[in-house]
């Protein structure tokens, strides 16, 4: 739940502009949108993120973060 | 150098001997090239059709199921006649009327780390027709260890992903899905035409490989979305960390 006074920047997630709160990592993004792909693959302004650096990776205001679900089947 | 070309296969291969990137020393590379192809269904099924067709002198193919009337929609090297029989017997079969020069061995197993090793043997490249990251997993493993190129392929639905991982020169497959103890996802719906992109680019990067060796470009991760027909490539560094190909 968003806090009273709590801040927030705008950021693109998958082409779409979304104000989430100040101060999140991608780990904390990532429960913040409820995404519960456990695979799921993050490019940050073009750069690929590994999914150990999810928790130390802070996201700043303008950041352009792609979510992709990776693909299985065969 | 690889083996001559006969004036049949001058005759069958000349629109790729048109092509200077292959002429006639990449054909003779695809002549005596041996592939792996584990799994083949819809991707594995597809890309056996090309590296046949293309002029692989020998693919090898493993598979452990038999042919059932759901994968029909998107397994297009079977037909109706095919249901019930062996998968690695059926492709053989497809393959051989195809193209009589390729030579198949098939391989009736599921792909694990015992398994796996037999499949590999002396092999070239080998590209993912699977369809869990446990074989992929397994797959990328035994490939690094014998510095074998590895083309991922992975379908769900409209979408779909395909790497070329090439041994001291890419990432590897761990370096993008690190083994974290997350269950597998279940199995997907799929159109077949989603199957047959991914295969296309698969196959693409493996003639590539097998070609132009070191000079082909290994092209990132590539995710293609169906519905709004877009294609993203994300570059993937090696991870220092990663427990596959950090260590070699």
């Amino acid at each position: 739940m968003d806090m009273p006074n709590q801040t927030f920047i705008e950021i693109i997630i998958n082409d779409l502009p979304e104000k989430i709160p100040a101060g999140l990592s991608v780990q904390a993004l990532l429960t913040h949108l409820e995404e519960r792909d456990p695979h799921v693959i993050i490019e940050l302004n073009g750069r690929y993120v590994y999914a150990k650096d999810y928790a130390t990776t802070l996201l700043n205001p303008g950041d352009q973060i792609e979510l992709i679900n990776p693909d299985f089947g065969g | 150098m690889p083996e001559t070309l006969s004036p049949d296969e001058k005759d069958r291969y000349r629109r790729q001997l048109q092509m200077p990137e292959i002429g006639e020393d990449g054909q003779r590379r695809l002549k005596a090239a041996t592939v792996a192809i584990a799994g083949i269904g819809g991707l594995g099924g597809l890309c056996a059709y090309y590296m046949a067709a293309a002029g692989v002198g020998h693919l090898r193919l493993a598979d452990m199921d038999q042919v059932a009337i759901h994968n029909l929609n998107r397994q297009l090297l079977y037909a109706s006649g095919d249901i019930g029989r062996a998968k690695t017997v059926c492709a053989r079969d497809r393959l051989k009327a195809l193209n009589p020069l390729c030579r198949t061995e098939t391989f009736q197993m599921r792909v694990d780390d015992e398994s796996v090793a037999a499949l590999l043997e002396g092999c070239d490249l080998v590209i993912d027709g699977t369809d869990n990251l446990t074989s992929r997993r397994v797959l990328n493993r035994a490939a690094w260890k014998r510095r074998i190129p590895f083309i991922y392929g992975g379908v769900n639905g409209f979408n779909g992903m395909m790497a070329a991982f090439i041994p001291g020169r890419t990432a590897c497959l761990e370096c993008v899905f690190p083994d974290t103890g997350a269950p597998e996802p279940p199995p997907s719906g799929i159109i077949g035409p989603t199957a047959g992109v991914i295969a296309a680019l698969q196959s693409i990067q493996a003639l590539k490989q097998l070609t132009l060796q070191d000079s082909a470009g290994s092209g990132g991760l590539i995710h293609f979305r169906g519905l709004d027909l877009r294609f993203k490539k994300i570059t993937v560094d090696r991870d220092p960390a990663c427990r596959v190909c950090s260590s070699t």
